[in-house]
């Protein structure tokens, strides 16, 4: 009797238990919505020539200076932007700009989505500074941006600006710091979706001194990794570089740096322990003692901070420098390669990942890139676009571009994150406190 | 040697029951009448008969003479008197007899104060004749006999003596003849009751006293009061003694009283006599109830009788009416009187007498050892002895430290914030638009009414009821489930404890931390419901009045409750199964269908009562598994078998309670507690079940999964109660026993309750004391948005769930959400719903405009910002922002909105600002009004109606044809259609529940006293 009540128990409690939960597996109560936000790539302003390496001529892309947001294929691989700013819809591929002062200089970014926070570290305002920075409202509402810039003598009062939609304003580094040498610029968006773009040019009298384009970072770090900082090597030696620095917390930091290279990993000299002061730029001259090619440089501080290296360049008999910005580590995504052929540059403790190369006749080649410290990579002419994957952990990466016109750097960042956000549900709950 | 002459004039009208005893009480008196006549109204019984026997000569006359009549004919045939103020009536009725002192005491008071003139003796009951009628007697305000007496009131001599009254009973009573002579006696409209108080008005008003002597007592029947004899008089219509009785009252307070206060009387006995019509209706006596009303108005159809009564007592008018002012009662000791007759009802209900008298013998009582007893003590503090004190105080100490975050105006969870006061509660439900959203006509449920009215032991502030019932709820889940567990076990501690064990389950838990009121009243309400529902095997034997109480039951738990209905419903359909089986598949079988009237009846007046709000679950049967209140989601299956409700503010997981585990143990248990654990588990599996679903709630388009609140806690109950049937007695039976399975099983819950014990309160005290329910002043809107009561803004807010940030929205009008709104919060529009979606997906190019549309003015993303949330916004055009604050950001409509747009034949478009239900347009054109489409919108133009239509966006737009004021409003015909129809139905039910009154003649003798 007792073992048939058993039964009768049992049979039914396991038989709901079961089916319960497979039910229970299968319900999804929230909807997502995925999506990679548009990028914006820098104007072009007069005088120089803006190439944006795109993988398909199929892209949608819209300008600023209208009051439209209506896209249209763009029509190339390669899109030479007259004026104004693009705006691409490239999903997970990051175009990459390319920007020049024809036979004067050139410089390299990624385009990236609209952020809240940018901060510059390079650039002068002093006397030879014919740079500028832009700041591009890719949305269809005012933008408002507080500017704030610091120098070597400190922070300079922040000012704000407000960008009509779906346009930009330039303004020149001089005016905003006026003759500051060295300047770092943050540019925090208040509201709106803006972009920041600081071209750092010069000239003494006619002659000019080279320019760049000088890529952002989101947030100060304690960690920094600059990946890639092109190695000169002239008869007289190997030529210096600058390291800038940028401690924009209330407290100074301590650093220590390190150096990674094909000839190993080591210390520079005068730089571990050093205190650096807060909110002011500090420069620190970096003689490196190896042959030509690329290093890394790695900075551990006890205070998040920013940083850039500033190197002078030659390639293919132009002289010219560029700002060896911070990159954060390598995520899997797609830089449009058409029309440029970087040298990539990798460093990590171990370095693992593979590329696939994506060529304009629609093959694609895998490789893969393993090594300690350091590793580079040629990307060959023809490639219109290279996918990272299969990433090892703290993996950076930068790309160094070199033309008849000068020498460009782009950290390995993607430009637009997959983003995931919540379709809104209406809810009355919101109405309760 | 006394020179009064007293005549005894003895009414008789079919009174063969009581008149030996009154004639031998008259032959009895120590001081004996000097003259006795018997007045005989046509009395069809022996009472003739008897008084030849005795010898009383006796004058017949007309059945339908009245009393006054009949003794003024007696005193008629009295020889003129010769000594007028020494000759005294002493009118006696059929039904009263009197101590033998009676007469000579009413002499002796009568002898020794001339100016009296009439005098009567103390009345005590026929039956009981410790029991006080009347000494005196008085006329309240409402014209209701007055005594001044309590109910059954025990005679210990405390009225004792020899007061001045208003009036005399005339039974007993002795008048002096030239004081009746000259005042004409009693009134000839005053066949019967209350000619007694009239004329002792008027003696008082001619400057007489009356005097009521306790010494002399009379033993009253009151036959015709209470209905014991027929009354045939001729103004009692119908033979109806209180039609009679209310008219006379009436008559003698108007015709008596100042020409002054006239109007008040009138309006007082009107308003007196509907409020004793409803509460006769109430209790079922219709015929009382009409006795009321045609009382009245048999007066006011007759003013002539008034006007000549009135006319009349001027002549013996010799001193101002106020003499009798001190008679009369005041309103504060009527009310006094009521009050303490309510409290007595109440108390003997509550707490009946269960002292019982010993049985023993008086010559039993040694007296010597009664002397030596010593005093029992009783300290105050041994009432903690009592288990159920003991464990109420451990209840509630731990309620205040569990509910230390809940003392103020609580919302959070499932409970929405409360409104000002219950007056808000009860507009909502009549209300047939809800400003909600973009606007709702669906039907309030009634509990939203049940807590407007509960909200009165509150002085109608309904936070305070509110917070006041989720810091009692502990107690009151342990007052609720003891009361019913009582019957199991008549161990105090195991009841106490577990009543105390409902009071702290994890679905009691749940409930009070996650603010679901539906569910805290279901628990509360369930230990009746199902002492209600335990012989439902008999309901065939149930009387109306039960299955009514019953149903009504079940409606107040289905109100807060939707799932009840469904238990309802599976629980009918399977005994209606079984009992189709059992008739042998004879549809027509007596006590078949007796079974399925009264199924029938409880399940569908509960649905009728809800309507047409319960009418909803045709279009989304869903709702049957909802919950009122802000949709909160369950914890799924698992949960759920654990009788946890899971979800927001419950026990976490390893808080396991010893209830799933009791209902697996009693069910093999060969005593009484097998039935409920079966029925337990049935619960609670289909609780399971139910949890493993997900369903949309109030006012969101977001499913949850199902909150299966009652069955778990249905299941939750049965469980405890199985718990207690097994436990009962249960010490004794393992004790007698070697140690077996049954010891194991014992250990193991013991052990398990013990576990539960200790991590559970221990989770209460400190985490689960951050409950999302808890009282708040935080404010939903920036205060500058709260202010425009007309803009709509939409609120942006993202929640944390699984480690997502989801974002929800709903559209404010200027204030949070109160009590009972989620249940109306209107369905989705979809085409809002996507230009919000645009607003975080970037796709919405055109939202700006169509929020405009919709009169949407602002745009808030509350805290915590997500930053691509509020950059997609601001780059998408059309809105700008206003504030951006630590609360959040506000985006503005650049495009001018409200909530009547105006488009002038030209194709102007302008903004009309309205004032009430009023606005003004300068020229014809169409008008949109920002609410959702409903039939019932209506615009007023020079008394026409504008013509109506249902625009794009689902908005009524009407034709305006000239300029001028306009007037909108919705209409709410149906909802007060269907309103009175609940009323009806209501009001059915409550006087079929009500226990039925009953006529005085149905009143045993020994309750009469």
């Amino acid at each position: 009797m007792k073992n048939q009540r058993l039964i009768y128990l049992a049979v039914p409690v396991l038989f709901i238990l079961l089916v319960s939960n497979l039910l229970n597996f299968s319900v999804s109560t929230t909807r997502f919505n995925q999506s990679y936000p548009a990028v914006v790539c820098p104007p072009n302003t007069e005088g120089l020539t803006t190439a944006i390496s795109l993988t398909s001529s199929k892209t949608q892309v819209r300008k600023t200076g209208s009051q439209s947001l209506k896209t249209y294929e763009v029509g190339f691989k390669r899109y030479a932007v007259a004026a104004q700013s693009a705006v691409i819809e490239s999903g997970q591929v990051t175009p990459i700009v390319w920007q020049t002062r024809s036979g004067v200089w050139a410089g390299a970014m990624g385009c990236s989505a609209p952020s809240t926070s940018q901060w510059f570290v390079g650039a002068t305002a002093d006397v030879t500074s014919q740079g500028s920075l832009h700041l591009v409202n890719s949305g269809l509402g005012r933008a408002f941006v507080e500017v704030s810039i610091y120098s070597e003598q400190g922070e300079i009062a922040p000012r704000t600006f407000t960008i009509k939609a779906n346009t930009y304003i330039s303004m020149r580094l001089a005016s905003l710091a006026p003759g500051s040498k060295q300047i770092a610029i943050h540019v925090l968006t208040r509201s709106g979706r803006v972009n920041g773009f600081v071209v750092d040019e010069r000239a003494k009298g006619l002659k000019s001194l080279g320019g760049d384009l000088i890529n952002p970072v989101h947030e100060p770090q304690k960690l920094i990794a600059i990946p890639a900082i092109p190695q000169s090597v002239t008869r007289k030696g190997p030529v210096g570089h600058t390291l800038r620095l940028l401690v924009p917390g209330d407290v100074k930091a301590r650093i220590s740096a390190e150096i990674r290279s094909k000839d190993g990993t080591f210390a520079p000299a005068g730089i571990d322990g050093r205190v650096i002061a807060n909110k002011r730029i500090v420069e620190i001259p970096l003689k490196i003692e190896m042959a030509k090619g690329e290093f890394a440089l790695r900075i551990s501080s006890d205070q998040p901070l920013v940083a850039a290296v500033y190197s002078s360049t030659s390639a293919q008999g132009k002289k010219d420098f560029i700002w060896s910005t911070a990159a954060d580590e390598l995520t899997p995504f797609t830089l449009a390669t058409s029309g440029v052929a970087p040298t990539l540059v990798f460093t990590g403790r171990d370095i693992k990942l593979q590329l696939e190369l994506l060529n304009s006749n629609g093959s694609a080649k895998t490789i893969v890139i393993t090594g300690q410290d350091i590793a580079t990579y040629e990307v060959p002419d023809g490639v219109q676009g290279v996918s990272f994957s299969r990433i090892s952990r703290g993996t950076t990466g930068a790309a160094l571009i070199a033309s008849n016109s000068g020498y460009g750097y782009l950290p390995l960042n993607a430009g637009s994150v997959l983003t995931k956000s919540s379709v809104p549900a209406s809810n009355i709950h919101v109405l309760n406190p | 040697m006394s020179t009064q002459r007293v005549t005894a004039i003895l009414v008789v009208h079919d009174g063969a029951t009581w008149l030996p005893e009154t004639v031998a009480s008259i032959a009895s008196q120590t001081r004996s009448a000097d003259r006795v006549i018997a007045i005989d109204t046509g009395s069809v019984d022996s009472s003739t008969k008897l008084l030849k026997g005795a010898r009383i000569p006796v004058i017949s006359m007309d059945r339908e003479v009245g009393f006054g009549e009949a003794v003024t004919h007696a005193v008629s045939q009295l020889p003129p008197t010769t000594d007028s103020q020494s000759e005294w009536l002493w009118i006696l009725h059929d039904d009263c007899a009197l101590d033998k002192n009676a007469l000579e005491y009413l002499l002796q008071a009568v002898a020794e104060r001339p100016n009296v003139a009439v005098a009567g003796p103390k009345l005590l009951g026929w039956h009981d004749r410790t029991h006080l009628l009347e000494v005196g007697i008085s006329l309240a305000t409402n014209g209701a006999r007055w005594t001044g007496l309590e109910p059954n009131e025990y005679d210990q001599g405390q009225r004792d003596g020899i007061h001045e009254v208003l009036a005399v009973s005339t039974a007993g009573a002795l008048i002096r003849r030239d004081v009746y002579e000259e005042l004409g006696g009693f009134d000839k409209n005053l066949e019967l009751f209350r000619d007694d108080v009239d004329f002792g008005w008027r003696a008082r008003v001619a400057g007489h006293s009356v005097i009521i002597v306790t010494a002399a007592r009379g033993f009253h029947a009151q036959a015709s009061a209470t209905e014991r004899r027929n009354v045939d008089v001729k103004g009692a219509l119908l033979h109806r003694p209180l039609l009679l009785d209310r008219r006379n009252a009436a008559y003698v307070l108007l015709a008596n009283s100042s020409i002054w206060i006239l109007p008040l009387l009138v309006i007082q006995l009107l308003a007196g006599s509907i409020f004793r019509s409803i509460g006769y209706l109430f209790a079922k006596l219709p015929g009382y109830a009409s006795d009321e009303i045609l009382a009245v108005l048999s007066l006011i159809i007759k003013p002539a009788e008034l006007i000549a009564a009135r006319r009349a007592r001027k002549l013996n008018r010799f001193i101002s009416s106020r003499v009798i002012a001190p008679f009369i009662p005041s309103r504060y000791q009527q009310f006094r009187s009521s009050l303490t007759r309510a409290i007595e009802s109440f108390r003997v209900k509550l707490l009946p007498d269960h002292s019982e008298v010993a049985a023993t013998s008086a010559l039993e009582i040694n007296e010597d050892e009664d002397l030596l007893t010593p005093a029992a003590g009783h300290s105050w503090f041994r009432i903690f002895t009592q288990p159920i004190v003991a464990v109420a105080t451990v209840v509630v100490a731990l309620s205040l430290v569990w509910s230390r975050h809940r003392f103020g105006s609580l919302s959070g969870g499932a409970l929405a914030l409360s409104p000002q006061n219950s007056v808000d509660l009860f507009k909502l439900y009549i209300a047939s638009w809800h400003d909600v959203a973009m606007g709702s006509g669906l039907s309030t449920p009634f509990w939203v009414v049940l807590v407007g009215i509960a909200s009165f032991l509150t002085l109608g502030n309904v936070a305070l009821f509110i917070s006041l019932l989720f810091l009692a709820a502990p107690l009151l889940l342990l007052l609720s489930a003891h009361r019913f567990l009582k019957r199991f076990s008549s161990n105090g501690w195991l009841t106490a404890g577990a009543g105390a064990l409902y009071a702290f389950s994890p679905i009691s838990i749940a409930a009070i931390n996650s603010g679901r009121l539906g569910l805290l009243i279901f628990l509360l309400g369930a230990p009746f419901a199902l002492q209600a529902l335990l012989y439902w095997h008999e309901i065939h034997t149930w009387s109306l009045r039960k299955i009514s109480g019953t149903t009504l039951l079940i409606w107040l738990l289905y109100s807060f409750n939707p799932s009840v209905l469904l238990m309802i419903a599976s629980a009918i359909f399977f005994s209606a199964a079984r009992d189709y089986s059992k008739a042998g598949k004879n549809w027509r079988d007596q006590e078949f269908l007796s079974r399925m009237t009264r199924y029938a009846t409880l399940l569908f007046v509960p649905f009728l009562l809800e309507a047409p709000h319960s009418f909803s679950i045709f279009i989304r049967p869903q709702k049957l598994v909802g919950e009122i209140g802000i949709p909160v989601a369950g914890g799924g299956p698992n949960m759920a078998f654990l009788s946890n409700l899971g979800g927001l503010g419950s026990l976490p997981w390893w808080c396991v309670s010893p209830l799933t585990v009791v209902l697996m143990i009693t069910f093999f248990s060969s005593t009484v507690a097998r039935r409920f654990a079966t029925l337990g588990i049935t619960f609670l599996l289909a609780g399971v079940f139910l949890s493993s679903f997900v369903a949309i709630g109030n006012g969101t388009t977001a499913p949850s999964r199902v909150s299966s609140g009652t069955f778990i806690g249905a299941a939750t109950l049965l469980a405890i109660v199985a718990a207690v049937a097994m436990f009962d007695k249960i010490k004794a039976r393992l004790e007698k026993s070697h140690i077996n399975y049954r010891h194991v099983a014992i250990a193991s819950v013991l052990g398990l309750t013990f576990f539960y014990s200790i991590t559970a309160l221990s989770w209460l005290v400190t985490a689960g004391a951050d409950s999302p329910l808890r009282a708040t002043s935080k404010k939903v809107l920036p205060a500058f948005l709260a202010i425009e009561k007309e803009a709509k803004t939409v609120v942006l807010r993202p929640y944390r769930d699984n480690g997502d940030v989801t974002l929800s929205y709903y559209i404010s009008r200027g204030r949070p959400v109160t009590l009972g709104e989620p249940d109306v919060a209107p369905a989705n529009n979809r085409v809002l719903s996507q230009a919000i979606e645009g607003l975080v997906d970037n796709t919405g190019v055109a939202s700006s405009a169509i929020l405009a549309n919709y009169g949407i003015k602002y745009v808030y993303l509350k805290n915590p910002v997500l930053e691509d949330v509020a950059q997609t916004i601001d780059g998408l055009g059309g809105f700008s922002r206003t504030s951006a604050t630590k609360s959040g950001i506000v985006w503005k409509v650049i495009k001018e909105t409200g909530r009547l747009t105006f488009v002038d034949y030209s194709g102007k478009v302008s903004v009309l600002q309205s004032q009430g239900v009023r606005a003004f347009v300068d020229n014809p054109g169409t008008l949109t009004l920002a609410e959702t489409y409903s039939d019932g919108w209506q615009v007023f133009q020079d008394g026409f109606r504008a013509a109506k239509i249902k625009n794009d966006n689902g908005l009524p737009t009407f034709e305006i044809t000239s300029g001028g004021e306009i007037s909108i409003a919705h209409e709410g015909r149906v909802r007060r259609g269907w309103i009175s129809f609940f009323i009806i139905v209501l009001t059915t039910m409550i006087v079929l529940a009500l226990p039925a009154g009953r006529r005085k003649s149905q009143i045993a003798d020994r309750e009469l006293a």
